[in-house]
């Protein structure tokens, strides 16, 4: 039977490195997707990943309670990859604060769900739009990156959000909005819709299956 | 600088203050009790335009009198400090701090800052409702890093 | 403001991440609003895609060499915070005014005292400047608490 987490940490508290080991293999991966949704460069990703497990290893002291690990472990990633990432950027984050009212009309109705018509059976569709969603991702401004990373992942609430950015739960609002638009507008493409510009109501182009 | 094994003497000028040298023996009986604390480590550049992370608005009013002008958060943590047990934080030049409590009196603290890699450290002592703000890395490229300390936040 | 550019951020709420009030009126908005409608369904059907994604591509990396590089960065850290461990522990029963002698013979050792607190409604701020054997340490005193500035002299890596 596979040791929980919480006997795992236990142990490697007590300098089990066999304990942590554990942990590691168990979560590497899920730390890594964190790490590169944020970053995007896989090399910075892996070094970012790693960087999380040894900085966990040396405050594990420090996981309070109950504190599931891999929450703990995530909070670690994400400032790391954020850090990352800001070091490496050049201008000012955006301030988004209002959801200007062009950016609600374009890219016409249900453009995904309708067409593609998501069956949750379809894999083979999931998985390419997944991964269509994962290069679209790259393309966002750092400050959507982040945000839909750790919604989407790390299945953060809004106020886990506002707690872990700095920001106000408004904020967390309406920036998530504008990284979900603007991942619809990437995807548009490959919906074949036009993407942006003022809507036509009712009437979406279709691409053909 | 040539490095020495050898004991120095340090020479040290006190600040001119009511001198309470009992504040400064760390003491064993001292209660080892844990001091809450915000950790806050922070890069300040010289770089324009001025502006200030709103999450360190608290500090706004000591920083003003220093030459750097854009200051950004770069970690947030709430860890608990100790006496007689370091807790690391983490520097984005990959170094780290070591803070521990030297003393709590009352809301009254000790504080120790070590940086092992740039061989130094630094005792100050704060009350609760104050900030110690502290650099710990030298400017470069016009850029430094200070961490700041808030016990019992 | 119109009423689709306010309820847009609420979008993809989940259940309890709204106060009731808003719940209940971002459903009359949706009940009323085509484009909202189809906004908010195009929303949730690409919910948890994104996260399958990016842990495709994590599945397609090789594993086989991160947990014995995390362990040996591990090892690396442990060796280098010793150090400082070592000079703390063994600096806990001196008082600080003695001359010690840790492990890192250059180390700048600066002591500040609390000096009595200026006089409330006066922002005050008090400079001081401490030498050691190593170099001028400045410490600014303000009502806020201490700001303790590097020497030109502090901060050198001692390679």
């Amino acid at each position: 039977m596979e040791a929980d987490d919480l006997s795992l940490v236990r142990r490697a508290r007590a300098g089990d490195d066999g304990a942590f080991k554990a942990l590691v293999v168990r979560y590497q991966r899920k730390v890594y997707a964190v790490a590169l949704g944020i970053v995007r460069d896989t090399d910075t990703a892996w070094d970012v990943s790693q960087e999380a497990f040894v900085r966990a290893h040396a405050h594990l002291a420090g996981l309070e309670g109950e504190e599931a690990f891999l929450k703990w472990l995530f909070r670690i990633t994400s400032h790391l990859a954020i850090d990352a990432v800001r070091r490496e950027r050049r201008s000012l984050k955006d301030a988004v604060e209002d959801v200007p009212e062009a950016e609600l009309i374009g890219g016409g109705e249900g453009i995904l769900s309708t067409p593609l018509g998501l069956d949750p059976g379809d894999n083979a569709l999931r998985r390419e739009l997944a991964s269509r969603m994962t290069a679209a991702l790259e393309q966002l401004p750092e400050i959507h990156r982040e945000i839909l990373v750790l919604r989407e992942l790390e299945g953060l609430s809004y106020e886990e959000l506002a707690e872990r950015l700095g920001i106000q739960k408004g904020t967390v609002m309406s920036r998530l909005f504008h990284a979900r638009k603007k991942m619809q507008l990437l995807l548009a493409d490959y919906a074949g819709v036009p993407a942006g510009g003022a809507a036509d109501e009712g009437k979406v182009e279709r691409s053909k299956s | 600088m040539s490095q020495h094994r050898s004991f120095h003497p340090f020479r040290t000028l006190i600040a001119a203050a009511a001198l309470s040298a009992a504040a400064f023996v760390p003491s064993e009986a001292a209660a080892a009790e844990g001091v809450p604390a915000r950790v806050r480590v922070v890069k300040a550049s010289r770089a324009a335009p001025a502006q200030l992370d709103p999450r360190l608005e608290d500090v706004r009013k000591q920083i003003s009198a220093l030459a750097w002008q854009r200051w950004e958060l770069v970690s947030d943590q709430t860890p608990t400090l100790t006496q007689g047990q370091s807790t690391f934080v983490d520097l984005p030049d990959g170094g780290h701090a070591a803070l521990s409590i030297v003393e709590v009196r009352g809301s009254v603290v000790t504080i120790e800052v070590a940086m092992a890699q740039k061989n130094t450290q630094s005792r100050v002592t704060v009350e609760k409702g104050q900030r110690l703000v502290h650099q710990v890395a030298k400017e470069k490229d016009g850029v430094a890093l200070f961490i700041v300390v808030t016990p019992w936040p | 403001m119109s009423e689709c550019s306010h309820y847009a951020p609420m979008l993809t709420a989940r259940p309890g991440e709204l106060p009731a009030e808003d719940a209940a009126a971002l459903q009359r908005h949706l009940d009323a609003c085509v484009h909202c409608r189809a906004l908010r369904a195009t929303f949730l059907a690409t919910e948890g895609l994104l996260a399958e994604g990016l842990l495709a591509k994590a599945a397609g990396r090789d594993f086989a060499p991160f947990t014995d590089a995390v362990m040996a960065r591990v090892a690396r850290r442990h060796s280098a915070r010793g150090r400082v461990f070592d000079w703390v522990t063994h600096h806990r029963v001196r008082t600080a005014i003695s001359a010690l002698v840790p492990a890192f013979a250059a180390a700048a050792l600066v002591v500040y005292l609390h000096g009595p607190t200026p006089d409330a409604g006066q922002g005050s701020q008090n400079l001081f400047e401490l030498t050691s054997d190593c170099g001028v340490t400045t410490v600014l005193k303000t009502d806020q608490g201490p700001v303790v500035l590097m020497g030109d002299d502090d901060g050198d890596d001692g390679t």
